[in-house]
């Protein structure tokens, strides 16, 4: 094996340089449909369940929750939710049932109105109130649809408030259950969770506290009936609920012949569905899958529960059919089945969830692709990126130069200057870091845009020979693989994003290099028009639309730039550092690439 | 002649009857019930056996008449001078039950003091006691000797003997010994070696007096509350202490939930919640009594059969009392209905009403992830019964030494918004050693209004091997504790044991002492652990593989690798030189060294 310090040029076959570009958008293109071949059933995993002790659906349900009960309470609650007082009701409907019920406080909301989480605990006869369970339901549900953006989540509510009451004084109860109702979802959620946790200095103790929770389930039904149940799972920055929890799940309503769906999308196993529509959709699944984990907010209240080590994902009720012979909704007993096996089976758990997987991506709701798997599609994307800055360092070490240049061990042939290349890259991150100063809005993100384009021109260039610049390259590209690397550990899905549009971008600048105006002219067009963040943004974004609507639809920039919105006003609140990682590491390594294109000086 | 010796012997074996029946042994058994506000109720059995200091005196014939040998032989060759023993399964619910008699952690704990100047130390004492109870009750109580729970507190566990100070001059805390076991379980097999302790348990299930209620196992550990005790004592035989006695109470509560399922409405019977009546009464006992406390009398109508022998007003709470010893019930089967209604409804506030206790005690965890955590605890002192003077509250917090506690964290603040900080009046803490020992903290707080009392600790990362056999979820922290004497004005609502007598026949007819011990609520904490499962073998084994291989290519690649010079040959012969030439200077040197250290030492020698 030949030492690193002795690699010389001449050691690289010369037909390599010849199918260098060749081999570069091979590997890449390969790991780009390796990627989507993932969800192929050759090698996506059916999904088990890992820890025995869960075995849904084992237990003989012995609860019984008459529908009488049930619409009593919700009619209840309807009354409290047209006086607003509903939290009194809840609370008194609580205590009434002879379980303790307190308040929260959260400050007041955009209409200047005291909001107030509410929350109950059933405390378990077999225990010291050491670990607990936890149901969620919001007192609102976000919905897409704009008439009515918040609604009741009275289905939830009632289901939530008849299983804590059939639970209670139930002999093998061993956990704790915590029935809470946050006001103003998110927001109500994290409150509620820094006061258990006291994780804010400032916020006041709660009444009443019950252990460690285990893990939980929120949930969310806008309408008062639903037909299949879409599960949503997740987190923030990526974070993901352990497999385990979200099987039981489907494992149980599978029992209870309730349709699951994963994005709303269902995946029909049977096997009179066509082969195409299964691999379709379960392209699709997958996906929406990594287009949104990406993102690195959570879609519904259990993201806030993940980041304090809370196994939760939520139950959405949709009004989607997904049978064909499907006509009535789904009854509340099977409901009611699935909601009792699940706690049974955390009731049964000893452990933490601690097996199976916490990094998967789901094809469909029973297969999935476990971390050793996906992270091979996104190796090969980055390969290009080792290769190239392999044969840029082989390049320069060349022994039989006469213009020698000593450090340690190593001969250089050339004389490099490294001042103006760390000052290049210290300005362009001083760039956007001044950038992200700016608050985060729409038109100021084109603000910023256009000085990152205007700023070859007008700030001071670095201008280079062609060996400082493959240096220059050399030092980028191993900066983009180190960041690349982190971040397939962190957030996969935001990783393989961002490879999509890095590894075309270095492509490109490293293109610049040739010595041809046109070639040059044309790098700064397609960096300027396709390679743009923005556009890429765009196309993301668009992307995400049409797969979760599942037709082709139109852009639409209204809806764009609200969506935009929303997410920079929820990415203060879910603590997020995806647009830390976009500002602060992947513009500037772009805008360092963009302005390399401008820089060799003949 | 044969007939004169006869008599003789039947004298002789008379005489020792009647001097084995004259030991002043006193067997009294007791029944305590209170209905709860929250529909559940209270029942504590209290078993208390008074006899002589004599059966724990070594080197002489021993008599045991009611008193259990098990418990003699143990403590007599342990040295003990005191203990006390609780297996709870459970929390007592502070805030909606009220005050117990008395009170005890979730788990296992055990006290005790230990006599001085014996042969053995302290520490293999409690050992092999720890390990002797242990084996009689059938709890895992051998773990109380391991470094993590056992420690000394100065203040919170005093001896609760009843001599005169001058009398026990053991006040040094290096005779006492405190442990608790928070994961200890309850069941059915620590009750059954518990309730042979008793002197009226027969054989099969013809158990005589309120033992008789205990028959039936599986029913009493159907409740939300269940805790088994013992405490033995040394108390005074008359009020001038001039005679010792040893005091030995074994003690069962348990709380039931008894509503009905009419809306409001509560019931029950002996035979609901313990599956037998009262057969007959123990012919060994001198006391049998069921007392039902009233005090929720003021909001539900109760409907008690049969009508009680009389009621006594204890401060304002009206308690009703059944004499079994009572003529009329002495051959009768006894058994107690109850059923009450509640005449208000309910409303929000109701969790503020007058039954609650005049202190409250809550405590989380806080802090996430498993790095750092704290804890928080929440003393209330009740707004109605607030009181001008302040009260001392005695807080003792004993933590596993894997959580490295910071006593510069320690915060005491009141309640209020204002958080105004509270200097305690005394601190003794003995911070914990990895392995050895734990944390123990001690506070004096004197205080008018609500506290929290907060601080943080950083957790250790174990050794794969001290990692419990058991599933994991979490270490615990045992239950900080607080000791206090309740208020003149408030002490006499509450029925709690007293010092003066285990019993409550007495402490009912004389004013309590007001000394409670109040135990708050165990946590779980997560402290960092490796998955034990097959992908931290394959992480383990990939970073050992990653570390091997790192190595050797970080030393291909950074090190450039030349042709050095070749040694020159040597012949045998030279070698054969070099060898004797080394041996040849070795001996030069010892010699000179021998030489060397003698002189000195004849001349210092020669000094002397």
């Amino acid at each position: 094996m030949p030492l690193l310090s002795t690699l010389l040029s001449r050691d690289v076959p010369q037909n390599f340089y010849k199918f260098q570009f060749q081999l570069y958008s091979a590997l890449f293109f390969v790991g780009l449909l390796g990627f989507l071949y993932l969800s192929s059933p050759i090698i996506s995993r059916r999904t088990y369940l890992s820890e025995n002790a869960l075995s849904p659906g084992l237990v003989s349900s012995d609860l019984y929750v008459s529908v009488e009960h049930v619409r009593h309470i919700m009619g209840q609650l309807r009354t409290g939710y047209k006086n607003h007082n509903i939290t009194d009701v809840i609370q008194l409907i609580l205590i009434e049932n002879g379980i303790e019920a307190y308040k929260q406080d959260i400050g007041r909301n955009s209409t200047n109105k005291q909001e107030e989480n509410i929350y109950g605990i059933v405390r378990a006869p077999r225990l010291a109130s050491t670990e607990s369970i936890i149901l969620v339901a919001p007192l609102h549900v976000r919905t897409q649809t704009k008439l009515q953006q918040y609604k009741a989540n009275l289905f939830g509510i009632a289901h939530t408030l008849a299983i804590g009451f059939a639970l209670h004084r139930k002999p093998y109860m061993s956990k704790d259950i915590i029935l809470l109702f946050p006001a103003a979802q998110e927001y109500g959620t994290r409150v509620w969770l820094d006061a258990y946790f006291n994780n804010n200095p400032y916020s006041l103790p709660l009444d009443a506290h019950a252990g460690s929770i285990q893990a939980g389930l929120a949930l969310e039904f806008p309408h008062e009936k639903f037909y299949s149940i879409d599960l949503r799972h997740n987190g923030i920055n990526g974070q993901l609920p352990n497999l385990d929890l979200i099987n039981t799940i489907v494992q149980l309503c599978d029992k209870n012949s309730i349709a699951t769906t994963l994005y709303s999308v269902y995946v029909d196993l049977s096997t009179n569905e066509p082969f195409i529509n299964y691999i379709l959709k379960s392209t699709r699944t997958l996906l929406l899958n990594v287009l949104t984990l990406a993102t690195g907010i959570s879609d519904g209240v259990h993201g806030q529960f993940l980041h304090y080590r809370i196994e939760m994902m939520t139950l959405f009720g949709s009004l989607d059919k997904h049978h064909e012979y499907q006509t009535s909704p789904i009854t509340m007993r099977a409901f009611d089945d699935v909601i009792e096996g699940f706690i049974r089976s955390l009731n049964n758990l000893l452990e933490r969830f601690h097996q199976s997987f916490f990094f998967y991506l789901h094809v469909n709701h029973r297969n999935f692709v476990s971390i050793a798997t996906y992270m091979i599609p996104l190796g090969l994307m980055v390969l290009p990126a080792l290769i190239r800055s392999l044969v840029l360092y082989m390049s320069f070490c060349n022994s039989s130069s006469t213009n020698l240049f000593s450090t340690h061990g190593r001969t250089m042939k050339f004389y490099i200057d490294h001042t103006p290349i760390f000052i290049e890259i210290f300005q362009c991150l001083a760039i956007s870091y001044v950038l992200t100063w700016i608050p985060l809005k729409l038109s100021l993100l084109i603000v910023s845009l256009i000085t990152m384009f205007i700023s070859p021109l007008i700030l001071r260039r670095f201008h280079s020979t062609i060996y400082e610049f493959d240096y220059f390259q050399f030092i980028l590209l191993l900066i983009g693989s180190a960041l690349l690397g982190c971040l397939s550990l962190l957030n996969y899905s935001m990783a393989f994003l961002t490879a999509c549009f890095l590894m075309p971008c270095y492509m490109f600048a490293g293109f610049s290099k040739l010595d041809h105006w046109f070639i040059k002219l044309f790098c700064r067009l397609l960096f300027i028009i396709f390679l743009n963040p923005l556009v890429f943004l765009a196309l993301y974004y668009y992307l995400t639309r049409i797969l979760m609507n599942g037709t082709i639809i139109f852009p639409d920039f209204v809806q764009f730039s609200n969506d935009l919105d929303t997410y920079f006003a929820s990415y203060h609140l879910f603590n997020t550092w995806t647009v830390d990682v976009v500002c602060l590491t992947i513009i500037p390594i772009w805008l360092l690439l963009y302005r390399s294109t401008f820089s060799i000086r003949l | 002649m044969y007939s004169t010796k006869l008599i003789y012997c039947i004298f002789f074996i008379l005489l020792s009857i009647y001097y084995c029946l004259s030991t002043d042994d006193i067997y009294k058994e007791e029944l305590y019930i209170r209905p709860l506000s929250t529909g559940h109720t209270y029942f504590n059995l209290l078993f208390t056996t008074v006899a002589s200091p004599n059966i724990l005196k070594s080197n002489i014939v021993h008599h045991y008449h009611l008193f259990p040998k098990s418990i003699a032989d143990t403590v007599r060759s342990n040295g003990v001078s005191e203990f006390h023993v609780s297996l709870t399964q459970g929390l007592w619910r502070y805030d909606h039950w009220g005050m117990p008699i008395v009170g005890a952690p979730p788990g296992a704990e055990v006290w005790a003091w230990f006599n001085p100047n014996e042969q053995q130390d302290v520490t293999s004492r409690w050992t092999s006691f720890a390990h002797e109870l242990g084996g009689l009750l059938c709890a895992s109580l051998n773990f109380v000797d391991s470094n993590v729970s056992t420690s000394s507190p100065h203040y919170s566990f005093r001896p609760q003997s009843t001599l005169p100070i001058s009398k026990n001059l053991h006040q040094d805390n290096s005779l006492v010994r405190y442990a608790v076991l928070p994961r200890e379980i309850v069941c059915t097999e620590n009750l059954t070696p518990w309730k042979k302790l008793l002197p009226c348990v027969a054989g099969g299930s013809n158990h005589k007096g309120l033992v008789g209620l205990l028959d039936n196992a599986p029913k009493l550990y159907h409740s939300t509350y269940h805790s088994l005790r013992m405490d033995l004592r040394q108390i005074c035989a008359n009020i001038e202490c001039t005679s010792t006695q040893l005091e030995f109470s074994m003690a069962l509560a348990i709380v039931v939930d008894t509503t009905s399922p009419k809306p409001d409405h509560n019931e029950w019977t002996f035979r609901s919640i313990f599956g037998s009546n009262i057969a007959q009464i123990c012919p060994l006992s001198s006391l049998t009594n069921v007392y039902v406390d009233l005090q929720l009398s003021q909001t539900n109508s109760f409907n008690l059969s049969p009508e009680p022998d009389y009621s006594i007003e204890q401060g304002t709470t009206p308690i009703i009392i059944y004499d079994l010893h009572n003529e009329k019930r002495k051959n009768t089967t006894f058994s107690l209905n109850c059923n009450y209604n509640k005449q208000k409804s309910v409303t929000i506030d109701n969790q503020n009403n007058k039954f609650s206790p005049p202190i409250v005690v809550h405590r989380y965890a806080t802090g996430y992830g498993v790095r750092d955590g704290g804890i928080k605890t929440i003393i209330k002192l009740n707004e109605e019964q607030k009181q001008e003077d302040e009260i001392t509250l005695l807080y003792f917090e004993q933590i596993p030494w894997y959580f490295r506690v910071f006593l510069h964290t320690l915060k005491i603040t009141t309640l209020d918004n204002n958080r105004t900080e509270i200097k305690p009046d005394h601190i003794s803490y003995i911070p914990g050693k990895d392995r050895e020992r734990p944390y123990q903290l001690e506070l004096v707080i004197k205080t008018k209004q609500s506290i929290l009392i907060n601080f943080e600790f950083e957790m250790a990362f174990l050794k794969w091997n001290e990692f419990p056999p058991d599933p994991n979820h979490g270490f615990y922290i045992p239950s900080a504790i607080i000791s206090t004497i309740l208020p003149s004005n408030i002490k006499s609502n509450y029925i709690l044991r007293s010092l003066n007598s285990f019993s409550l026949n007495q402490s009912l007819s004389s004013l309590s002492d007001g000394f409670v011990r109040l135990y708050s609520e165990t946590l779980l904490v997560n402290l960092p652990t490796p998955d034990f499962s097959m992908p931290f073998n394959v992480i383990c084994l990939g970073c050992t593989a990653v570390a091997l291989a790192f190595g050797g290519l970080h030393n291909l690649t950074t090190k450039d690798f030349a042709f050095g010079e070749k040694r020159p040959k040597i012949p045998f012969r030279q070698r054969l030189q070099d060898l004797r030439f080394r041996v040849m200077a070795a001996r030069h040197a010892l010699a000179q060294r021998i030489f060397r250290t003698r002189p000195q030492e004849q001349q210092r020698e020669h000094a002397e």
